[in-house]
């Protein structure tokens, strides 16, 4: 979910138009528009935006590849 | 929605199957996907109907309700019918069937028993109703565990002595020993659960890969991220490695969460702790620790529980051990619904019996 708004250890956390408040105490150094799991009202990890690009690259790749070999 | 639609598209799926069918070569591979989570997204997304036959996924015991053992029920039970006591339980134990009723059914009878999305909401009610002792309901893995931890040391801080824990909560390396050393089940690897591996970093898997040569790959939970998983394992096993590998890089580091850990280090200690289907596992627990026994409630209601007992015909434990499926249940289906669950595997979400009753049932 997305940080939204930032409150001492207290956020509000968005997931498709959803909001909610979550306990920051567990993470460091989250700002808003952060992406972070939340799990049972705590966000528990906040997620690496560089990682996640360069999978989403891999997955890309393979998805040209597979469409090259649909042509095929 | 952002970061979500990406990792489920259908060329990058159909590329990856072919990968992973170009790295199996007509073997048969024995997976376990430890995480309940994982196992839902293998049936909605239908990921077996893509991959090669020679690739068989079995459910592992990831559920946190499922593993939670009758007699932990029963106990709250007894609790919730005690004067004053108000019993505070995330949702999806409600419905979990104990040795003679459940949740669900002691708060249709009068019982105060409240549904709660997070322990702070828990303590919230404690701040609010000082009147009455708040039973919190700890079940979970590394996962929420550090969640309830934090709770508990908050209510010791604001001195809230009518907070306490009800606590089962399991640690899931323990478990991952114990159904490779058990051997009942061939596995060839595992797919370990992406969210315990927040918190504990990748190192508590890696007696799996050195000791029992056992491939674990940490995975995230959409589609891509699984079919991708399962080709890194798929590979290991081609070249005959073991190794911990992460796919979830996105999410989950190689050293975890410290700050949770550290919580967990200082509000619990390990414990033997008894799981459904598997039986007690040394360790394999996390006990409130003595400095926070105050919060303690197995400590602070001197209650004696009966013995307790599970249905006869049920085999959710041989289901959570990779023995069996719910389609070699009796009871599945018929007898055992989500409506009217006889064993625990129906009732979460996470359970497999409820993701087969949804996604794979007879017709």
């Amino acid at each position: 979910m997305k940080i939204v708004s930032i409150d001492g250890t207290l956020g509000t956390v968005e997931i498709g138009g959803i909001r909610r408040k979550a306990d920051l105490s567990m993470v460091d150094n989250v700002k808003t528009g952060d992406y972070v799991v939340i799990h049972a009202g705590f966000a528990i990890s906040v997620m690496n935006e560089e990682e996640a690009m360069s999978t989403l690259d891999l997955f890309e790749e393979i998805a040209k590849k597979g469409e090259e070999l649909d042509r095929q | 929605m952002k970061y979500i639609a990406e990792f489920r598209n259908h060329a990058a799926g159909a590329g990856l199957a072919a990968m992973i069918r170009e790295a199996v070569r007509g073997r048969v591979i024995r997976i376990m996907e430890i995480c309940g989570g994982h196992t839902i997204t293998i049936f909605k997304s239908g990921l077996r109907e893509l991959l090669p036959e020679g690739v068989r996924l079995i459910s592992g015991p990831g559920c946190p309700v499922c593993v939670t053992h009758n007699t932990f029920i029963d106990h709250a039970i007894a609790l919730s019918a005690l004067p004053g006591v108000t019993i505070t339980s995330f949702g999806d134990m409600m419905r979990v069937p104990g040795s003679a009723s459940s949740l669900q059914k002691e708060k249709a009878r009068g019982a105060d028993i409240r549904i709660c999305y997070s322990p702070l909401d828990a303590l919230e009610i404690a701040r609010t109703e000082p009147g009455r002792k708040i039973v919190f309901l700890g079940i979970g893995f590394e996962t929420t565990a550090p969640g309830i931890a934090a709770t508990i040391k908050r209510a010791y801080s604001e001195g809230l002595r009518n907070f306490t824990v009800l606590g089962a909560m399991k640690t899931v390396p323990a478990a991952m020993r114990a159904l490779v050393a058990g051997g009942e089940v061939g596995i060839d690897a595992f797919i370990c659960p992406g969210h315990v591996s927040t918190i504990t970093g990748l190192g508590i898997y890696e007696f799996l890969a050195r000791d029992f040569n056992t491939p674990c790959v940490v995975s995230g939970f959409e589609p891509l991220d699984m079919l991708r998983a399962i080709h890194m394992i798929a590979l290991q096993l081609k070249e005959g490695r073991a190794a911990v590998e992460n796919q979830y890089t996105r999410t989950a580091s190689s050293d975890g969460n410290p700050k949770a850990r550290a919580i967990l280090d200082e509000v619990f200690v390990p414990c033997d702790v008894a799981w459904r289907g598997i039986g007690v596992i040394p360790g394999s627990g996390l006990a409130i620790a003595p400095a926070f026994g105050a919060h303690d409630a197995s400590a602070a209601f001197d209650i004696r529980v009966p013995e307790s007992h599970e249905h006869p015909l049920c085999i959710c434990g041989d289901i959570m051990r990779g023995m069996r499926t719910p389609h070699e249940c009796g009871l599945f289906a018929k007898a055992c619904t989500p409506e009217n669950p006889v064993g625990a595997c129906m009732v979460s979400d996470e359970g497999s019996c409820a993701t087969y009753y949804k996604y794979a049932r007879p017709a």
